[in-house]
């Protein structure tokens, strides 16, 4: 009782302090929330080609067709994505169901085997889709999760940024997201994150990440998305380029798109 | 000359302090030469296993590969104690400058993945993320163990009585050494009474060489006091203990000097050449200090010179009658080794010039140093009082090779015929086989961890197959995969190999799991989208990485790794060549298999270091042969110079044959530098002989007189060198100084004899025109 106590104290005294700062700019952990929600589409449909580059130069090169939708919380997203070259992996379908409290959900149907198979949750770590994103890059990691701090302000690519620097609450969250820190410029006009770092969970470098070309997808909401995202893996110099084409937004794309039954279907 | 010797002695004093200085200027460069094994500079780069294992190490980063095996006293490795000392050398390795941390394996190694299936499910996790705490997770390890074998003889022992942490290290400054002393705190951390902790892998046995070899920082010295003491028991003066031991020394200095100052690298193969190079200076010195007795003895009897004045006048003449003879052989010999540098193998190269130069060195130091010191010191006794204790046996021993020579010439050809078939019947007997592990004693303790390791896992040694195709996604076709899997099943079945490993392995297992996890699906799917279909779920659901050492990111090449028992190099040819034959047209057409690994490497660094050593002997005796015949203008003078030559490295190689030492690389050196020996005693003995007959001696007497004064002095620096070389007898654990010890030592005394039998023995019988032309 006394620590609910103390623990709603501390609540309301961050509250506070967070309000007073606001006077001048948004408290940094208003910055990182407007951030995680600036992407949250109510659904999108676009094409994407993932360049994969080792350190040696070689490329593999997926064209890809992809769809989201947000679900009734305004954050778990459905993600479907399926590729359409080269021919040898065509028809082969991803489909991620997030759950902000609980294991995501993801399935993979492979075209060659015609069968659905049901992966098991994946650490946020673990790469999407053999990219050199994480899952959690590519969800977004949840703000409380995180201890932030605003440790400065520079422009990049023209424009006025945030530098937040992140660390995980506990070991757990550590261990699961593979980062002992984050680091982000965060535009301070739109709150799209424009270069974000990251060290592994032996405090090493690991992995920068790039974003750009952002655009206003859903002027309504406030919706922002980079149409071309780049991150190189500093320990294996691997890199992964994502370029988005065709990136619609509100496209009422229907629930059926995101089943095991429809991943079946030939596009 | 005469002029020369005179300015010399004149000029004494600045020409030793000149001497002295330029000694004291390769010493300081000296400091520049560390002994270190730098494969890149030994190996064949040419050779095909040699250009397929560089090309393995550029695109799957395999190098130097260490094993740690951690085995419980009690019980399987299913205990967190265990399983945490795992974790730990896995971490702190994966922290540890060297470490090529995408590719080591252990059970906490992160891209070590657990294939898993269900009815409706596949996962793909790392094997043991977190350590296990209780009954339930070991469980869940071991089970997930078992039904991933591509793990079983590789990470953990088929009897989960032993894991493994495989690393692989990247070429350092600090050689081999610096690789295992990395290694060892953290194992050492990790020992107590409940485990044993085996450390393995060809590095291991590297460095051990080039521990050992350093021994001749103190073996060399030691080797130079029993050459002294012999010397010494010899001319019972201390002018015959000091003034050859300081030639050869500095000469050797000079060598390693030049070496130093010339950046040329000194690998481990030449850690015995400053031996070689002792051996031929100090037969320069011996000569000359012989005939300097003579000639002081006959000035003192002959003439009314004061003591004084007959020992500057013995350097003289001494000098003028052995300087171009010294001259003669030492640049026939120096030119002989210059010329090794038209060989590939660069240790070929160095050898060849370090002896060169050593050689050269001594020559400027006996027409230089040696003179004007020995003009500096006591005229030695007029008669000495009593013979020197070595003379009586040396003297009875050339009293019995004149008789052979002058009334048994006909049993003693008999006699080395006989020896000549008996080393020829041994060379038959000779076995070429290069292993590391036969280097050394068997019951040395990384002996035993490498043969535990051996015992317990699939082996501390690599094969790499290479399988290359056309174009991009080749790999992917079943029939390659196929061809592959019956390339690992043929490997497995042969003696010595423990494991293989290959992308084929993660094929199979994911067929199982994604079909049920359904024994029955164990196998290559075959449908080529298939493959690709498996190879895209896994890198959505591992790491971009995990594959890297198996398979190259355009699937156009991929890698099987064969963990073999054995270094044996000829044990890996046998297998290489089985391999070939079972592969024949098994691929694909435009799929290629290529041979590399450290095995298969180390077997053409063999091949190519034996041939080449043999090709070395071969030139060197060309070029003698060629100067010889030049200098004394008879093709048949260059033919004699040869004998003594040609009987010790037959009988070098006999000797190899009947003992059971096998032809190795540094058997190979030996027998390398029997050849440099050789040539010399020949010519001191020719140019005596001829000298004798010009002065109207009759032949027999003539061959009496040379036996007793060059050819003692040829006797005196073979047993003093044999003896010398005996000292390596005392390394212990360390076969390479042994066979040198013996192998060497048989060589000078055989070419002793060889030279002072068959030299004047021949002459007498074929009383050649180059010999008697100036008697005419």
């Amino acid at each position: 009782m006394s620590f609910g106590f103390t623990k709603g104290l501390l609540v309301c005294g961050w509250l506070v302090a967070g309000s007073v700062a606001a006077a001048e700019q948004p408290a940094v952990e208003q910055i990182m929330q407007n951030n995680f929600m600036v992407n949250k589409v109510v659904d999108s449909v676009s094409d994407a080609t993932f360049t994969l580059i080792n350190k040696d130069g070689q490329e593999r090169v997926r064209q890809t067709f992809g769809t989201t939708k947000l679900l009734a919380n305004g954050i778990d997203n459905m993600r479907m994505t399926r590729f359409l070259s080269p021919s040898d992996i065509k028809g082969t379908v991803s489909l991620l169901i997030e759950h902000a409290d609980q294991d995501d959900d993801i399935w993979i149907y492979l075209p060659a085997l015609k069968k659905v198979r049901r992966m098991a949750a994946s650490d946020k770590k673990d790469s999407f889709v053999g990219t050199d994103f994480s899952y959690g890059d590519v969800i977004g990691h949840k703000v409380n999760e995180w201890k932030h701090q605003l440790i400065g302000e520079e422009t990049l690519d023209g424009s006025p940024c945030f530098v937040v620097e992140s660390l995980p609450n506990n070991d757990d969250i550590r261990d699961s997201s593979g980062y002992a820190k984050r680091k982000a410029w965060i535009r301070k006009d739109n709150f799209v994150t424009v270069k974000a770092e990251f060290w592994d969970e032996a405090g090493q470098p690991l992995k920068v990440s790039r974003f750009f070309d952002i655009r206003q997808v859903d002027a309504e909401r406030q919706r922002w998305q980079a149409m071309r995202l780049e991150s190189e893996n500093q320990q294996t110099r691997h890199r992964t380029v994502i370029q988005f084409e065709n990136f619609k937004v509100n496209q009422q794309v229907k629930e059926d798109f995101f089943t095991t039954r429809y991943m079946e279907k030939e596009q | 000359m005469e002029a020369y010797l005179q300015w010399l002695l004149r000029r004494r004093w600045p020409v030793i302090v000149g001497v002295l200085l330029i000694t004291v200027l390769a010493l300081s460069q000296a400091r520049y030469l560390k002994i270190i094994i730098d494969p890149n500079t030994m190996l064949p780069q040419s050779h095909p296993y040699v250009a397929t294992n560089n090309q393995v190490e550029r695109i799957f980063g395999s190098k130097n590969l260490l094993v740690i095996g951690v085995a419980p006293k009690q019980g399987d490795i299913f205990q967190p104690a265990v399983l945490a000392k795992i974790q730990r050398i896995s971490g702190e390795l994966l922290r540890a400058p060297g470490v090529i941390k995408d590719n080591l394996l252990s059970l906490s190694a992160r891209r070590v993945k657990n294939i898993s299936g269900s009815t409706d499910g596949f996962d793909v996790q790392p094997l043991m993320a977190k350590l296990p705490q209780n009954e339930a997770q070991l469980t869940a390890l071991r089970q997930a163990l078992q039904n991933n074998p591509l793990y079983l003889d590789s990470i953990v022992a088929n009897d989960l009585r032993t894991a493994a942490v495989i690393a692989e290290f990247r070429d350092g400054p600090g050689g081999y050494r610096a690789m295992v002393d990395q290694v060892a705190p953290i194992i050492d951390r990790e020992r107590d009474d409940s485990v044993d902790i085996y450390l393995g892998g060809m590095p291991v046995f590297l460095s051990r060489i080039e521990i050992y070899s350093e021994r001749m920082g103190y073996l060399l010295p030691a080797a130079l006091v029993v050459v002294g003491l012999v010397l010494y028991g010899a001319f019972a003066s201390k002018q015959g203990l000091i003034l050859p031991l300081t030639t050869a020394g500095l000469a050797v200095v000079w060598g390693v000097g030049v070496m130093g100052a010339s950046g040329i690298p000194m690998d481990v193969f030449n850690a015995s050449t400053p031996i070689l190079i002792l051996a031929v200076a100090s037969g320069h010195a011996v000569q000359l200090l012989k005939r300097f007795y003579e000639e002081y003895h006959r000035l003192r009897r002959q003439s009314e010179m004061t003591p004084t004045q007959a020992n500057r006048q013995a350097v003289i003449d001494s000098l003028l009658q052995v300087g171009p003879v010294m001259i003669t052989a030492g640049v026939i010999a120096a030119l002989g080794f210059f010329s090794l540098v038209v060989f590939e193998i660069s240790t070929v190269k160095t050898f060849g010039i370090f002896t060169g130069v050593g050689i050269l060195a001594a020559l400027i130091l006996e027409l230089t140093f040696t003179p004007a010191i020995r003009s500096l010191l006591a005229p030695p006794p007029d008669l000495p009082v009593q013979s020197p204790a070595g003379w009586h046996l040396a003297d009875r021993s050339i009293a019995a090779i004149g008789d052979w020579v002058v009334l048994k010439r006909g049993r003693l050809y008999g006699a080395v015929l006989g020896l000549m078939l008996l080393a020829g019947a041994g060379i038959g007997r000779v076995e070429i086989d290069n292993s590391l592990k036969s280097f050394f004693f068997d019951g040395l303790p990384f002996q035993q961890d490498d043969r535990a390791l051996n015992a317990r896992l699939g082996g501390t040694n690599t094969l790499y197959a290479l399988i290359e195709g056309a174009q991009d996604d080749a790999i992917k076709d079943p029939q390659t995969l196929q061809a592959m899997e019956a390339v690992q099943r043929f490997l497995e079945s042969r003696p010595q190999v423990g494991k293989t490993l290959s992308i084929v392995d993660f094929i199979k297992r994911m067929n199982q799991a994604m079909n049920g996890d359904d024994k029955a699906f164990f196998s290559i799917p075959a449908s080529r989208e298939l493959v690709s279909q498996y190879l895209l779920l896994y890198s959505m659901a591992g790491e971009p990485g995990d594959f890297d050492s198996y398979v190259d990111y355009g699937y156009r090449r991929a890698n099987i790794t064969a963990f073999l028992k054995t270094d044996s190099s000829a044990y890996v040819e046998q297998l290489i060549a089985e391999l070939q034959a079972f592969v024949a047209d098994r691929f694909p057409p435009g799929v290629q298999l290529r041979i590399g690994g450290n095995v298969p490497q180390s077997a053409a660094l063999n091949q190519t270091m034996v041939h080449g050593k043999l090709l070395n002997i071969a030139q060197i005796g060309a070029v003698v042969w060629a100067i010889s015949a030049l200098v004394f203008r008879s093709l048949l003078a260059g033919l004699l110079v040869l004998v003594p030559l040609v009987v010790a490295v037959l009988v070098n190689f006999g000797l190899m044959g009947w003992s059971g030492i096998l032809l190795n690389i540094p058997t190979s050196l030996t027998s390398a530098i029997a050849v440099g020996i050789g040539a010399d005693y020949a010519i001191y003995l020719i140019f005596r002989l001829r000298e004798e007959l010009g002065n109207g001696h009759d032949p027999v007497d003539a061959v009496r007189k040379i036996l007793a004064s060059a050819g003692k002095a040829v006797l005196f620096v073979a047993s003093a060198v044999a003896a010398g070389y005996g000292v390596l007898l005392f390394s212990y654990g360390f076969y390479i100084h042994i066979w040198m010890a013996i192998l060497i030592g048989v060589a000078m005394l055989v070419s002793a004899f060889a030279a002072l039998m068959l030299i004047p023995a021949l002459i007498l019988s074929f009383r050649p025109r180059f010999i008697f032309r100036s008697v005419q």
